[in-house]
């Protein structure tokens, strides 16, 4: 999947709970009925490249098992960069399905 | 941002650990899918498999995330640095050869360049350089850059809008409190000579006058000196400042110190004494010379431009001017044209420049033969070094290391490489430099500090820098291009063998091209030297000695100046080793003449002719052994005569009046009201520089000219001269004992400076061809080492099958002789082709000189030959059976 797309939906994911790396992967896995599964290679990069950009933050916590994880979370910034690609998204995605749909 | 900025902080220092993070992060995901796909009822080990082949490759992803954090390149930087270290200490002999040849190419280019620099390039402390000009004056008879007249800066100063100051040498004496007088430097200059530049006095205040009060007045006798004579004189002392000083026996006031690092314009002049225009008159001898005479230049000018004014514009203007002038006065200023160039191109005679810039191309592009020789020697001694890497690099690159950080980390090496040869190669120039500053040949400026500034450094990283990738990067793409397989089997394959085979035999033959050119080069300005020693002058050196002083700067007035001059005589005349003697205003080969232009008698209308003349006394030409073919040479009754008496040289003579016989015919001089007659007419001579074509030239008599008082005393001895010199030092000394002797010394070292061109010229290149040549043999003898030790196990074999030497050796030749043959070939053709653009400077040996190319040719080929066999000599002496366990 393309490198932005994947931004938007950790960003969405996010935005609803912090999560560690696994816990992102999995939502997104579930939340798309198996259509996207994330690797190691696209997603970790893409969680460092957002933590870079200030529209994450991370911290590490100890998790369920008593091991520690490094949890995600969205920021403020991320939250405003979360509105415009949704509203992006929304707009693109409704003119490429009327045209899709005209006869 | 703040955040940002803390992030990239504590990526720097903090590298190690967050990518241990990161790898228990990635690890810890794995195990999570692996956990989960087991509760789901997948085999542990399966599932394991299953996930990794999902999910992806940790040490991968670890990889990529290390390479998103800052200091990343850094980090890589140092390993890579720490490996090429490790590398020199494993191949010693290599690493020192290498550096070795490097430093020689490099530090020949940084002295060359660090000389050229300071001569050529170099600004004087002004204000703001960049809108200097300097005028030069020219006309359709007399083309070229020369001085202008101070009448007509005068006019030029008063028409154009902008600034225009005026300088020009002349000789003096400084006498402080009575004691004896010495030579200083001095400089007569226009009254807003300082103001228009922009110097400031360090101590005391400048003169500054304005144009009206330009013109000789005698009314302000006030002097700038040098920080040098300063120190030199007075010990800094700043009491200086009102005291007087006697200038050619005539007082003055210092007003003011100039800036220590100011030394008038003139790059080859480290002027001590500035005086005004205003006080020419004081100077005696000075006056008419340099001022009255509109058709003679005397002055450099230089004009204060402003930055929006474009220099078609001052061209433009400038032309106008000289059409003016020229109308004006039609006789001085015939055909008068001004031309001007950038202030920074003009520091030096712009003839003079020309001949330097050419000079100095020519060293320029010898050094960088030298450096591309050394270069491609290190070329190759890195691509036989790779040949035993080939294992190392295919390990590497089966653990993970991508071809590009391979190749970019072979490069890192030779950067080093070439660095470290920069660094002592500015050890080797400072070392030269220091030599020249000592010695002080005749080129080098008198200001000239052996130092290495920013611009050298500059210039010697740059060079670094390239030539590290240059020789670096066909290697490291080489020895990158390893297939893996292979590569941990034997070392390396068949087909990389040849191409890297290929590229060294490419670099051979370039070292050997290289290597031809410059030995040629040498070759052929050691010919040109022996050829200019046997140039006869057109008189005979052998046993004159001269001694140069200044009349001017004593009051002799045109009485007592001949006067003392026939007193010398006498007493020369007294010492039993004399032959002759007599005075000259002008040294031959040391300097020009005057310049005049001259016109023959009913043929006013035409062009004036130059011709360059000098006074001399009675029994001149018997002392300089130049024969009297027609006519007489002068006798003491030419003293007293409304005519002006002249005796021409051959070549005058056929050009003005060919076929007739010059003696009795009249000429005019531009200027003089007098007109000449012809006496005598005398052999030819080399008259101002050695190897000159012929060329017209007249003398005139001493006696009638008693204005000229800087003179010479030629005096012809039996034997030695240098013997003799002692004795009519003090001769002169006796007449009187307040002249100051400048310049004692015989003609044949003057002749010997003449030759300092072709001296110095064949000197640097025979060094430089020198390190060429070793540089050369170095990298054949290199090549082939390393070649014959990778044969070292088929060479004992065929020893133990019976080879006899021949066999062995030929295989050996052809591959590390033939390209030397063929570089050989190559360097004839090119240099053939090339040595056109030497002919200027090369005297009497023509640039396709075949004694010059068969000896280089032999030379090299000699050198060759031995570089390419003994190793493959000793070689053949080991012990086969020893040789073929050892594998």
């Amino acid at each position: 999947m393309a490198a932005e797309k994947l931004d938007l939906l950790i960003l969405k994911t996010l935005a609803l709970d912090p999560l560690h790396g696994y816990g992102i992967g999995k939502r997104i896995e579930q939340q798309s009925k198996g259509v996207f599964r994330v690797t190691l290679g696209s997603l970790y990069p893409a969680l460092q490249r957002l933590e870079k950009d200030g529209l994450i933050d991370a911290e590490w916590r100890s998790s369920d098992n008593n091991r520690r994880a490094r949890y995600y979370r969205i920021t403020a910034a991320g939250k405003r960069r979360l509105a415009t690609e949704i509203e992006d998204w929304e707009r693109v995605s409704a003119a490429v399905t009327r045209i899709l749909k005209a006869t | 941002m703040l955040k940002r900025l803390g992030r990239r902080w504590n990526e720097l220092w903090h590298g190690a650990r967050l990518d241990r993070e990161a790898q228990e992060e990635l690890t810890h995901h794995l195990e999570l899918e692996v956990a989960e796909r087991v509760r789901a009822g997948v085999d542990p080990s399966n599932a394991r498999r299953q996930t990794r082949l999902e999910l992806g490759d940790v040490q991968e992803v670890r990889e990529r995330l290390r390479e998103g954090r800052a200091g990343f390149w850094l980090d890589s930087l140092f390993k890579d640095l720490a490996y090429a270290w490790r590398m020199w200490v494993a191949y010693p002999l290599l690493t020192g050869t290498a550096i070795f040849s490097l430093a020689l190419g490099m530090g020949a280019n940084t002295a060359v360049f660090s000389v050229m620099n300071a001569l050529l390039f170099e600004s004087a402390p002004v204000r703001d350089p960049r809108t200097l000009v300097a005028i030069y004056s020219t006309s359709s008879a007399n083309p070229g850059w020369h001085q202008t007249s101070f009448k007509n800066y005068e006019d030029l100063r008063d028409a154009m809008s902008f600034g225009l100051a005026a300088f020009a040498a002349i000789p003096a004496g400084l006498s402080t409190a009575g004691n004896q007088p010495e030579q200083v430097p001095t400089e007569i200059v226009s009254g807003n000579y300082f103001e228009l530049l922009g110097v400031h006095a360090a101590v005391g205040r400048m003169f500054a006058f304005t144009a009206a009060e330009d013109k000789g007045t005698d009314k302000h006798p006030d002097v700038v000196i040098s920080d040098a004579l300063w120190k030199r004189r007075f010990g800094r002392r700043t009491n200086v400042m009102n005291q007087t000083v006697e200038l050619n026996a005539r007082p003055f006031n210092i007003v003011g110190v100039a800036p220590p690092g100011f030394v008038g314009l003139d790059v080859m002049r480290a002027t001590e004494v500035w005086v005004p225009s205003s006080s020419s008159s004081v100077l005696t001898g000075v006056n008419g010379f340099y001022f009255r005479n509109r058709s003679i230049g005397m002055f450099d000018v230089v004009a204060r431009t402003t930055a929006d004014v474009r220099p078609s514009r001052v061209q433009s203007m400038l032309q106008a001017q000289a059409s003016r002038l020229a109308k004006a006065f039609p006789q001085d200023n015939k055909g008068l044209s001004f031309v001007t160039r950038p202030f920074w191109q003009s520091r030096m005679n712009p003839a003079q420049r020309d001949k330097w810039v050419r000079a100095g191309g020519l060293l320029a592009v010898v050094v960088g033969l030298v450096l591309l020789i050394a270069c491609a020697n290190v070329a190759n001694l890195l691509l036989s070094r790779s040949a035993s890497r080939g294992r190392e690099v295919a390990v590497r690159l089966a653990i993970g290391a991508t071809r590009r950080h391979l190749v970019r980390q072979l490069l890192v090496e030779s950067l080093l490489l070439s660095c470290a040869g920069a660094v002592v190669g500015l050890s080797v120039a400072w070392g030269a430099l220091q030599l020249l500053t000592s010695l002080r040949p005749a080129f080098v400026p008198p200001s000239f500090h052996a130092q290495i500034d920013w611009t050298t450094l500059l210039f010697t990283g740059g060079v670094a820098f390239v030539i590290g990738l240059l020789f670096g990067l066909v290697p490291a793409l080489q020895a990158s291009r390893v297939d893996v397989v292979d590569g941990l089997k034997s070392g390396e394959v068949a087909q990389q063998r040849v191409a890297r085979a290929d590229f060294s035999l490419a670099l051979l033959v370039a070292q050997s091209t290289l290597a031809t050119a410059a030995l040629i080069l040498a070759g052929l300005f050691v010919r040109s030297l022996g050829y200019a020693q046997e140039i006869h002058p057109g008189f005979d050196p052998d046993r004159v000695a001269i001694v140069s002083f200044d009349l001017g700067m004593l009051r002799y007035d045109n009485t007592k100046g001949p006067a003392f001059v026939r007193q010398v005589n006498e007493r020369m005349k007294a010492i039993p080793e004399v032959v002759s003697s007599a005075v000259a205003s002008h040294v031959l080969l040391d300097g020009a003449g005057l310049a005049s232009k001259i016109k023959l008698a009913g043929r006013e209308d035409a062009e004036a002719l130059s011709v360059e003349a000098g006074a001399v006394g009675l029994d001149y030409f018997r002392t300089m052994g130049i024969s009297v073919v027609a006519g007489r040479s002068f006798q003491e009754s030419d003293a007293v005569s409304e005519f002006g008496w002249a005796v021409v040289n051959q070549t005058m003579a056929e050009q003005l009046w060919s076929g007739r016989d010059a003696v009795g015919q009249r000429f005019q001089v531009v200027g003089i009201k007098e007109p000449y007659f012809v006496v005598g007419v005398v052999t030819d001579a080399q008259y101002d520089t050695l190897g000159e074509p012929r060329r017209p030239y007249f003398y005139i008599y001493y006696d009638q000219t008693p204005g000229l008082k800087k003179l010479t005393l030629h005096v012809l001895t039996t034997g030695d001269p240098r013997l003799v010199l002692p004795t009519i030092q003090r001769e002169i000394q006796a007449a009187d004992p307040n002249l100051p002797l400048i310049n004692v010394r015989t003609m044949s070292e003057v002749l010997m400076k003449a030759m300092w061109v072709p001296r110095t010229g064949a000197a640097l290149l025979i060094l430089f061809g020198a390190m060429a040549l070793i540089l050369a043999v170095i990298g054949t003898y290199g090549v082939t080492a390393f070649f014959v030790t990778q044969r070292r196990r088929e060479i004992g074999i065929r020893v133990a099958l019976g080879a006899t030497p021949a066999n062995i050796l030929f295989p050996v030749m052809r591959r590390t002789f033939m390209p030397a043959l063929v570089g050989v070939g190559l360097g004839l053709a090119v240099s053939y082709v090339g040595a056109r653009l030497v002919e200027s400077l090369l005297i009497g040996v023509s640039p396709t000189d075949a004694k010059s190319f068969g000896s280089a040719v032999v030379v090299l080929l000699v050198a060759a030959g031995a570089a390419s066999t003994l190793p493959a000599l000793s070689a053949m002496r080991l012990d086969p059976a020893r040789v073929l366990r050892r594998d």
